[in-house]
C-alpha cells in the first residue's frame, strides 16, 4: 500500500462546509475525486461510477463542442473514462483530477478532428439531427420564428468556434463553458499560464467581431 | 489603476470580469476604471455581450446508456486480459535481446530429454538377432595383429637367450 492511500484511512470528509475535498490528519487535503480515483486503484467499482456520474457530463458536452458531432463525441467521452479506468494502476494524485480528465478529452478530441473522424460522420449544420434529438432546448413559449432565430444564432456560434485554431478553440471551451482556471488550462494544453492568456485573449477578440452583429 | 486595454498586459482582468471569476477588490477597482476609461468601458460591452451571446450554445442531453456502454466495455475488457497479459508477454519477449540465450537453453534441455528418454537401440547397442557382417579384409587386419602380439610376447625371451655366456663369448 502506498504512503497516500495509508493517509486516506485518516482522512475525514469536510461535509458541512460543502467542499469537495478530504482534510487528512497529516494536513494533505486530497481532491474528492482523486480520493475516488484512488479507491478505483484498488479495485472499487462504485467509486468509479462516481466518479462518471461527476464527470459524465462536462466530458462529453466539452467533447461535442469540440468535434461538434454528437456520436463521435460520446464515442470520444466513453474512450476518456476507459483511458482513465485503465490507467488506475499507475494513478498518482499529482494534479487536480479534471485537469487530467480535460488533458486526456482534449488529445482525443484533437486527434479525432485531425483524422477526420467528426467530418466523416458531420452532422449537416442545415439539417436536424439524424436521431430525431433536436439541438434546441424545446420551449414551447417561443414562436417559430424566435425558434429559427435561436437556431441561426447557434448554428453560427458552432461555426465560429469552429473555424478558431485548435488550441484557441480548446482554450474557449475550456474557459467559457468548462469554468477551468487558467492553470489547469495551461496544464491540459502544455503551455504556459500567460500563453493561455494570449489564446484566450485572441480567440474572443475573433469572436466578438464574427458574432457582433448579436449584440 | 493601469488601463488593462491600453497596457495590454493584464488584459485577462477584463475577461474575468465578465466572466465574474474576479475577486470583489479588483473588480472594484476595474469599475472605478471603467468610470473614466472608454476603452475599457467598450470592451466590457463587448465581451459581455460575446459572452452572452455564447450563452445559447445549449449542451445536449446526456445519453441514458453511457455508464452501461463503459461498463460492458470494461467487462469485455476484463475478460480478454488474461489472453492479452500472455500475448504481451510473448510479444515483448520476441524483442528481448536475451532470447538466442533462452532458445539455446532450450535446445540443451531438449537435448538432454533426448537423450534419457530415447530407447536403448538409439544408443548403439546391437539388437539381439542382430546380423553380423564380416569382410575379409577385417579377417586378414585380425591375423596380423594376433601375429604382432605373439612377436611381442616372444621379445624378452629371444633377448634372454642372447645374454648367455657362450653367446657373449
Amino acid at each position: 500500500m502506498t504512503a497516500t492511500s495509508l493517509t486516506l484511512e485518516t482522512a475525514q470528509p469536510q461535509l458541512d462546509a460543502g467542499v469537495d475535498t478530504y482534510i487528512v490528519t497529516s494536513g494533505i487535503a486530497l481532491e474528492r475525486d482523486a480520493e475516488l480515483m484512488l479507491r478505483v486503484r484498488e479495485g472499487c467499482s462504485t467509486s468509479f461510477a462516481q466518479l462518471l456520474e461527476r464527470h459524465r457530463g462536462p466530458v462529453i458536452h466539452f467533447l461535442y463542442r469540440m468535434v461538434q458531432n454528437q456520436a463521435v463525441a460520446e464515442e470520444l467521452a466513453q474512450e476518456v473514462f476507459l483511458r482513465v479506468y485503465r490507467s488506475r494502476g499507475t494513478y498518482e494524485p499529482t494534479a487536480k483530477f479534471t485537469t487530467w480528465l480535460f488533458r486526456i478529452a482534449t488529445h482525443l478530441a484533437l486527434n479525432a478532428i485531425r483524422d477526420g473522424k467528426a467530418e466523416k460522420n458531420k452532422e449537416s449544420l442545415d439539417n436536424e439531427q439524424a436521431d430525431g434529438a433536436v439541438r434546441q432546448v424545446a420551449d414551447r413559449k417561443l414562436s417559430v420564428e424566435q425558434v429559427l432565430v435561436n437556431q441561426v444564432k447557434v448554428d453560427e456560434i458552432r461555426r465560429s468556434i469552429q473555424s478558431l485554431p485548435d488550441k484557441q478553440r480548446s482554450a474557449v471551451l475550456m474557459h467559457k463553458y468548462q469554468e477551468l482556471e487558467y492553470s489547469q488550462i495551461a496544464k491540459v494544453l502544455n503551455c504556459s499560464e500567460s500563453a493561455v492568456k494570449s489564446l484566450l485573449f485572441r480567440a474572443y477578440e475573433t469572436l466578438r467581431s464574427k458574432l457582433a452583429h448579436f449584440s | 489603476m493601469k488601463c488593462p486595454v491600453q497596457s495590454g498586459g493584464n488584459a485577462e482582468i477584463l475577461l474575468d470580469y465578465c466572466a465574474h471569476s474576479l475577486d470583489a477588490q479588483r473588480a472594484a477597482l476595474l469599475e472605478q476604471h471603467m468610470v473614466e476609461c472608454a476603452d475599457c468601458q467598450a470592451f466590457h460591452d463587448a465581451q459581455s455581450a460575446l459572452w452572452t451571446t455564447m450563452d445559447a450554445w445549449p449542451s445536449y442531453p446526456e445519453p441514458p446508456d453511457f455508464d452501461r456502454k463503459i461498463f460492458a466495455q470494461i467487462a469485455a475488457e476484463t475478460h480478454q486480459s488474461r489472453w492479452r497479459q500472455w500475448r504481451n508477454v510473448i510479444e515483448t519477449a520476441h524483442m528481448q535481446p536475451a532470447m538466442p540465450i533462452v532458445g539455446a537453453c532450450l535446445a540443451v534441455l531438449a537435448g538432454l530429454l533426448f537423450q534419457t528418454t530415447r530407447p536403448a537401440a538409439a544408443l548403439g547397442e546391437p539388437p539381439m538377432h542382430a546380423e553380423f557382417r564380416v569382410e575379409p579384409s577385417d579377417v586378414e587386419q585380425a591375423e596380423s595383429t594376433l601375429e604382432d602380439l605373439e612377436m611381442l610376447r616372444r621379445l624378452p625371451s629371444v633377448a634372454a637367450s642372447r645374454n648367455t655366456p657362450e653367446n657373449s663369448l
